[in-house]
C-alpha cells in the first residue's frame, strides 16, 4: 500500500473516472454474490427454522433437528473468511485446480447467512403469539397449513428489520472474497474491494481508490435502508388503526 | 358425545388433572367452575387435543382422538410382557396360589397401573392390540376438530387477516365451502352480530367485545357440533362482558352443545344444564345449577361459592 503524490499531469479524479467501468462491473459482482447468497440464505433459513419449531413427533424430524442444530453451531462458531477459504480449498483438493469461480462465494455466503437467517426466523416464529397457532389448529387446520397461512406471514413481518440488518452485513461481508481468486471463463473477476485494492496499488493512489469503494458500499446500504422502510410500511397495514 | 375417560395430565412434575372422567351429551350446556389452577382450562383443551393428556382417552362421537391408553383396556394390559412376567412370578409363588386366576389378574393390573410399569416395548401382541384400537376407533384429530369450535380467553383472531378472512380462511382452505359460499355465510353471521361494517378491517382496530364475538362467529362458520369456551369473558372490560354473554346465550337457546369454563357464576346458573366444580385436578361435584349453587355438598365448593358469590 503506497500513497504516492499525484503525478502532475494526471488528476486523481480523472483516474477514478477512467476506471468507472471497472467499478461498475465490480459493483455488479458484489451485488450478484450478495443477492444469490441472500436467496440461498433465506431458503435455508426458512427451512431450518421450520424444522427447529416443528413439533418433534417423529424420529425423522428429530434427526433433521439435530442436523440443523449442528449446522447452525458450526457456521456461527467459525469466521466467515475461514469458511470461504475452506470451500475454495475443498474445490482445490477435489477438482485439482486453483481457479475458483463466482459460484464459490455465492454458495459459501449463502451457506453462511442461512445459519443466521435460521436463527432470525426462529426468533420471528417465537415472537408470534402461541394462541395464533392454537386458533388455527382448533379450526381443524393442520400444523403446516396454520404455519404457512398465519404464522409465517406474521413472523416475516416481525423479522424484516433484522433480516435487513443481515442483508447489509452480507453485502459488506462479501468484500472478503478478494482473498480468493474468482475466474469466469478464464477471465479473472473482482468485487468492489478487490478492484479498489488492485487498481489502487497499480496506480499508486491507494487511499483514493479504497475511499471510493467505501462510498459505493455506503450508497448501496443507504438504498437498502430505503427499501426496508418501504417494505415495512407495506407490511404494517394490519397494524393500522 | 364428548367422552373423557380417566384423564391424567402432568406438566413435568405438576399433576394438573387426576382421573377426570366426564360425558357430555349433545345439547347439553356444561359450565366448568373452580378456583384458578384447578385444571378447568386444561380439561377443556384436552377435549380437542390442544393439550395431549398423559393418560386417559378422549372420544368424540364414538371416535378415539387420543392415542389409546393401555390402562383402560384390560385385554391390552394382559398381553403385555410386564404382565406376563409378573403373572409367571406370582403363579410360581405357592403362597399366592389360593387366588383365582381372575382375582390374581386384577391384582396385577392394579399393581401395573399404580406403579406405571408399562414400558415402550411390551411385545408384539401388545403392539398389535394397540394398533387395532387405533385402526378401529382412531380418527384424525384435524378432522374431528372441524366439528368442535373453540373460543379462547384472548380471542386469538388471526392478526394478519381481515375480519372476513378470519371467518372464511378455515372453511375455504379445508375445501368445505367455495369462496362465495363462505363469504356469503360469513357476512350473514357478521350481520347477525351487527358487525358487517367491520368485515374488511383488521382485528387490531376492534374492541375486546367485538373481537370475542367475531372469534365466536369464526368458530360457528365451521358449523360445529360442539363449542368449547375457555374463559371467554375474562380478558374483557366489564362493559363488554354483556354483549359476549348475550351471544353465547343465544347460541345456547338454539340448542348448541356447549362446554364453558367460566368465572361468570350468574351466567353458569342461568344458561348451564349442568355445572362441574373442579378443584385440585379433580371434578369434586357436579349437578344441575340449582342443586350445585343452592345446596352444595363439597366443603371446597362451599368455600369457593362463599368467596365468589
Amino acid at each position: 500500500m503506497i500513497i504516492s503524490a499525484t503525478s502532475a499531469d494526471q488528476n486523481v479524479f480523472e483516474m477514478l473516472w477512467k476506471d468507472r467501468g471497472l467499478f461498475g462491473n465490480a459493483l455488479l459482482v458484489t451485488l450478484a454474490i450478495a443477492g444469490v447468497a441472500l436467496l440461498i440464505g433465506l431458503l435455508i433459513g426458512l427451512v431450518c427454522a421450520s424444522i427447529k419449531i416443528a413439533p418433534k413427533t417423529n424420529i425423522f424430524v428429530k434427526i433433521l433437528d439435530k442436523i440443523v442444530g449442528f449446522y447452525i453451531t458450526v457456521i456461527r462458531g467459525t469466521p466467515t473468511l475461514l469458511q470461504l477459504l475452506i470451500v475454495a480449498n475443498v474445490i482445490l483438493v477435489v477438482f485439482k485446480t486453483m481457479s475458483t469461480n463466482i459460484f464459490v462465494p455465492m454458495f459459501a455466503f449463502g451457506l453462511n447467512s442461512g445459519a443466521y437467517m435460521a436463527e432470525i426466523f426462529r426468533s420471528g416464529f417465537n415472537s408470534v403469539d402461541k394462541g395464533q397457532l392454537e386458533a388455527g389448529r382448533s379450526l381443524g387446520l393442520s400444523w403446516f397449513a396454520t404455519t404457512r397461512k398465519i404464522i409465517i406471514p406474521q413472523a416475516v413481518k416481525n423479522v424484516i428489520p433484522t433480516i435487513f440488518n443481515e442483508v447489509i452485513i452480507l453485502v459488506k461481508e462479501t468484500s472478503v472474497v478478494s482473498y480468493i481468486m474468482m475466474v469466469i471463463g478464464g477471465n479473472q473477476v473482482w468485487d468492489l474491494l478487490g478492484i479498489a485494492d488492485k487498481r489502487g496499488t497499480s496506480t499508486g493512489e491507494y487511499l483514493a481508490y479504497i475511499i471510493t469503494a467505501a462510498i459505493i458500499y455506503l450508497v448501496v446500504v443507504l438504498l437498502l435502508t430505503l427499501v426496508q422502510k418501504i417494505i415495512e410500511r407495506r407490511f404494517s397495514i394490519s397494524d393500522r388503526r | 358425545m364428548i367422552d373423557v375417560r380417566n384423564l391424567y395430565k402432568n406438566f413435568g412434575k405438576v399433576k394438573v388433572l387426576k382421573a377426570v372422567s366426564v360425558q357430555i351429551e349433545k345439547g347439553e350446556k356444561v359450565a366448568i367452575i373452580g378456583p384458578s389452577g384447578s385444571g378447568k382450562s386444561t380439561l377443556l383443551r384436552c377435549m380437542n387435543l390442544l393439550e395431549e393428556p398423559t393418560y386417559g382417552e378422549v372420544w368424540i362421537n364414538g371416535r378415539l382422538i387420543t392415542p389409546p391408553d393401555p390402562y383402560l383396556h384390560r385385554e391390552i394390559i394382559v398381553s403385555s410382557k410386564t404382565f406376563k412376567r409378573i403373572y409367571a412370578l406370582r403363579v410360581s409363588d405357592v403362597e399366592q396360589g389360593y387366588k383365582t386366576e381372575a382375582e390374581l389378574t386384577d391384582d396385577i393390573i392394579a399393581e401395573i397401573k399404580q406403579r406405571d410399569y408399562l414400558r415402550a416395548h411390551e411385545g408384539r401382541t401388545y403392539k398389535k392390540l394397540m394398533k387395532n384400537v387405533v385402526r378401529s376407533y382412531g380418527e384424525n384429530v384435524n378432522k374431528v376438530r372441524r366439528g368442535i369450535g373453540m373460543v379462547f380467553q384472548h380471542f386469538n383472531l388471526f392478526n394478519n387477516k381481515t375480519v372476513l378472512q378470519n371467518l372464511t380462511l378455515a372453511p375455504t382452505l379445508l375445501g368445505l365451502k367455495s369462496k362465495e359460499q363462505a363469504n356469503a355465510y360469513a357476512m350473514t353471521m357478521l350481520r347477525r352480530i351487527g358487525l358487517e361494517d367491520k368485515a374488511h378491517v383488521y382485528p387490531s382496530t376492534l374492541s375486546g367485545g367485538q373481537k370475542q364475538r367475531i372469534a365466536i362467529v369464526r368458530a360457528l362458520c365451521m358449523n360445529p357440533e360442539y363449542m368449547l369456551f375457555d374463559e371467554p369473558t375474562s380478558a374483557l372490560d366489564p362493559e363488554m362482558v354483556g354483549e359476549v354473554l348475550q351471544l353465547m346465550k343465544e347460541l345456547a337457546d338454539e340448542g348448541m352443545t356447549m362446554v364453558i369454563v367460566t368465572h361468570e357464576m350468574g351466567f353458569a346458573r342461568e344458561v348451564a344444564t349442568r355445572v362441574l366444580f373442579m378443584d385440585d385436578g379433580r371434578i369434586k361435584e357436579q349437578g344441575p345449577p340449582e342443586k350445585l349453587f343452592g345446596d352444595p355438598q363439597d366443603p371446597r365448593l362451599k368455600e369457593f361459592l362463599s368467596k365468589v358469590l
